[in-house]
């Protein structure tokens, strides 16, 4: 079997028992649903505010409920053996990030997505067709996010204090590309021209080239017991 | 007969009344030979606190970056023990850096706090620090929370100069760097701002390293102690169970 193969093998494996109980799918998506309830009693419905503070609230929601999943998918993990399982198997210890990333980036792909959704329609967002370059920036995000959060999500569920470590870590590393997804989020919610917006698309590209890099690179260190 | 710890410890002792002794000149220096600046009055005096402990957070965060990667390399616990001490002390000269800056910024800008470019990465590079202290302190066994720690400081330093451009992108009230300005270093400054800013540098660099030489000791002290802890652990455990 290539490597590529056996990634894909431990990718699959996860998607089944996350498709099986939908357990973290499900608590997440909710989360999400929930941080847009509470951002709604922050302003009036039906005005320009939207443009203003919209792409704040969507990517609020998707990081807090990422934190969720990421904590909820590396936890079981723990609790089962399952990372310690896979380190007896032939696959490297740097490509087991690569699969634990493909996972934790097809959920909150998914994730995300519904949010996307649930955000157009609770906030009544007319996007048009804006919604596929912003489907786009949603993707690059989430990228970004899943290769620092399988390092971190790892790392803070072998610690004492276990899931409230993990916001701690991920966070202030992840403001870069929070800050260039509101910006680009906010020229398409507002209709801006997106020409003008090239440096926070290179931003998030270097942003999630640099930080896959180093996790691939770092990952076997944090593995080693 | 002296043992060498006990002989490094007097050493120890010495550069810390003499790093004492130093900080008296600094602020006498800060606040008799200074002149007053013209628009901001005697406020402008926390520069010589400010700059030198924002410089300093930088030269304390480089060693943690160092010291983790030569860590990771050579995995010699020396490497760790140095960190922990750099990533402690580092984040005393942030602290000092974001609690005076605030103080400064009320009378002349006339708020506390803006999330301008410089302050907000400083803050965002504030709190890093704070997770990896949060994450010594809860991370596991020593070996471990070593390697983690390293992983969190090297992806942390990675960051850095992407907070930079991102946040100065983003917004940009902080005036510019007078210090360091590019051409003639110093030349935004009158001469003897310029020669107070070098003493009180120099006194701060001097605390940072006494300091770091004091967190430092104090970090294989308790590392030999639990050594010794687990040893006399294991040595009860065989006699119990030769008894039992």
């Amino acid at each position: 079997m290539t490597t590529l193969r056996r990634i894909l093998t431990v990718v699959g494996k996860d998607l089944r028992g996350e498709l099986r109980t939908k357990e973290a799918m499900s608590s997440t998506v909710v989360f999400a649903l929930l941080v847009l309830l509470v951002f709604n009693f922050g302003f009036e419905p039906g005005t320009r505010d939207i443009e203003l503070v919209g792409a704040g609230v969507l990517w609020s929601s998707i990081l807090f409920a990422a934190v969720l999943a990421m904590n909820r998918l590396l936890l079981n993990e723990r609790e089962g053996g399952g990372l310690e399982g896979l380190m007896l198997s032939p696959l490297s210890r740097a490509d087991l990030y690569l699969a634990k990333t493909i996972t934790l980036l097809c959920f909150l792909a998914a994730a995300s997505s519904v949010t996307l959704i649930l955000f157009v329609v609770l906030y009544n967002v007319s996007l048009g067709v804006r919604i596929f370059p912003l489907l786009a920036v949603v993707l690059a995000g989430v990228l970004g996010l899943a290769a620092m959060g399988t390092t971190f999500a790892t790392i803070a569920v072998r610690t004492r204090t276990r899931e409230v470590m993990l916001p701690l870590l991920l966070i202030p590393l992840a403001v870069p590309l929070l800050i260039a997804c509101v910006e680009v989020t906010s020229a398409l919610i507002a209709a801006r021209d997106l020409a003008d917006e090239g440096h926070w698309l290179r931003l998030l590209l270097v942003f999630d080239v640099v930080f896959l890099a180093l996790g691939y690179a770092t990952y076997p260190a944090i593995l080693e017991e | 007969m002296t043992s060498k710890s006990e002989q490094s410890g007097g050493g120890l002792g010495r550069l810390v009344i003499l790093v004492g002794a130093g900080w008296i000149v600094a602020l006498a220096v800060i606040f008799l030979y200074a002149p007053t600046e013209r628009v901001e009055g005697d406020i402008q005096r926390m520069m010589y606190l400010h700059v030198p402990a924002a410089f300093t957070m930088y030269i304390g965060y480089g060693l943690v970056f160092f010291a983790s990667l030569m860590y990771l390399l050579r995995r010699e616990a020396r490497w760790d023990e140095l960190a922990t001490a750099a990533a402690e002390i580092g984040t005393v000269f942030a602290t000092i850096m974001i609690t005076t800056g605030p103080l400064w910024a009320k009378p002349v800008w006339g708020t506390y706090w803006t999330w301008d470019a410089r302050l907000t990465s400083a803050f965002v590079l504030w709190l890093i620090y704070i997770g990896y202290l949060m994450l010594r302190a809860y991370g596991g066994h020593g070996e471990q929370v070593a390697r983690y720690c390293a992983v969190l400081s090297i992806i942390g330093f990675a960051d850095i100069p992407i907070i930079h451009y991102s946040v100065r992108w983003w917004r940009t009230m902080h005036p510019d760097a007078k210090i360091m300005t590019e051409g003639s270093p110093g030349q935004g400054l009158a001469p003897e701002m310029l020669l107070t800013f070098g003493v009180a540098f120099a006194a701060t660099l001097a605390l940072f390293t006494v300091l770091l030489s004091l967190r430092l000791r104090l970090e294989r002290t308790e590392r030999r102690i639990d050594a010794a802890h687990a040893r006399r652990q294991q040595d009860l455990d065989l006699i119990l169970e030769s008894n039992g």
